[in-house]
């Protein structure tokens, strides 16, 4: 059997993953700080969780209105990436076939793709 | 180690391309192609790209690198930009950044809640890698060599 790739092992082993790429979905958002207390994270966390939300592809920082020139600093957004997309269509997968196999499984503890 | 010299970013940057061919990902560096008598850098680069197939532009952005050679390449990718031929998404500038230390650029936030890409080596042309990501290219922040090595493969696929 294959090992799963490491940026599906983040996704599955981290929720707050999960809810941001459900919350990217709805659309790009440029004020972080919005983000981070809707997903309900303390700063240094929410920054970590971009790093590697970054660098596996999954979201990206885009420059908020491309081709406008600027001087000096860039206005950027954050926004789902289509790899992030297929991500969430996987997970969204997986919880109906978790659901169907609910009592094999055991009882779960938290909805994982309900977004706040 | 003490007393081992320090790699350079060319160093690094043929580590890496070593590596990624390891993993079975296409990659190259313009250096380890040998230049053609009387070819320009454009010409070079023109040359490489299409011999190679290339549709993926990785940029190292090291804090502190000095940088030769960055206007021909920075240039290309810039017009080839504004001209839609490459998407935004194929180039990566991969810029260093240790919330704990080193940073060659970050977002941060500005008055109104917004956020700002910005270099923070300022006089060392990175006003160029602004204006990548002005059009499109987009910026992946990296702290260590091993992260930065998972963060191309992921981006090479």
């Amino acid at each position: 059997m294959a090992l799963p790739d490491k940026h599906l092992v983040y996704v599955l082993g981290h929720p707050e993953a999960w809810k941001l790429l459900a919350t990217l979905e709805q659309g790009p958002l440029d004020r972080y700080e919005q983000v981070r207390k809707t997903l309900g994270m303390h700063s240094q966390a929410f920054q970590r969780l971009l790093y590697w939300m970054r660098g596996y592809g999954l979201v990206r920082v885009r420059a908020e209105r491309i081709g406008r020139a600027h001087r000096g600093s860039v206005p950027v957004h954050l926004e789902i990436s289509q790899k992030g997309q297929a991500m969430l269509e996987l997970l969204r997968r997986l919880e109906e076939e978790v659901q169907s196999r609910r009592e094999a499984l055991g009882v779960r503890t938290a909805d994982l793709l309900t977004v706040a | 180690m003490e007393g081992a010299p320090t790699p350079t970013a060319r160093d690094v940057r043929f580590g890496l391309v070593a590596r990624l061919r390891l993993a079975d990902v296409r990659a190259t560096a313009l250096e380890l192609h040998h230049d053609r008598s009387q070819e320009s850098p454009v010409d070079k680069l023109l040359r490489i790209v299409h011999e190679a197939g290339i549709e993926r532009f990785a940029i190292y952005w090291p804090y502190g690198a000095v940088r030769p050679a960055l206007d021909v390449e920075i240039g290309w990718l810039l017009h080839a930009l504004q001209r839609k031929e490459i998407p935004g998404e194929n180039i990566g500038i991969f810029y260093e950044w240790d919330p704990e230390g080193r940073q060659a650029a970050h977002e941060r936030e500005i008055p109104g809640g917004r956020v700002v890409f910005e270099s923070l080596e300022r006089g060392r042309r990175t006003t160029y890698y602004q204006s990548l990501v002005d059009w499109g290219a987009i910026p992946i922040p990296w702290s260590s060599y091993e992260d930065l090595l998972e963060f191309l493969e992921v981006f090479a696929r």
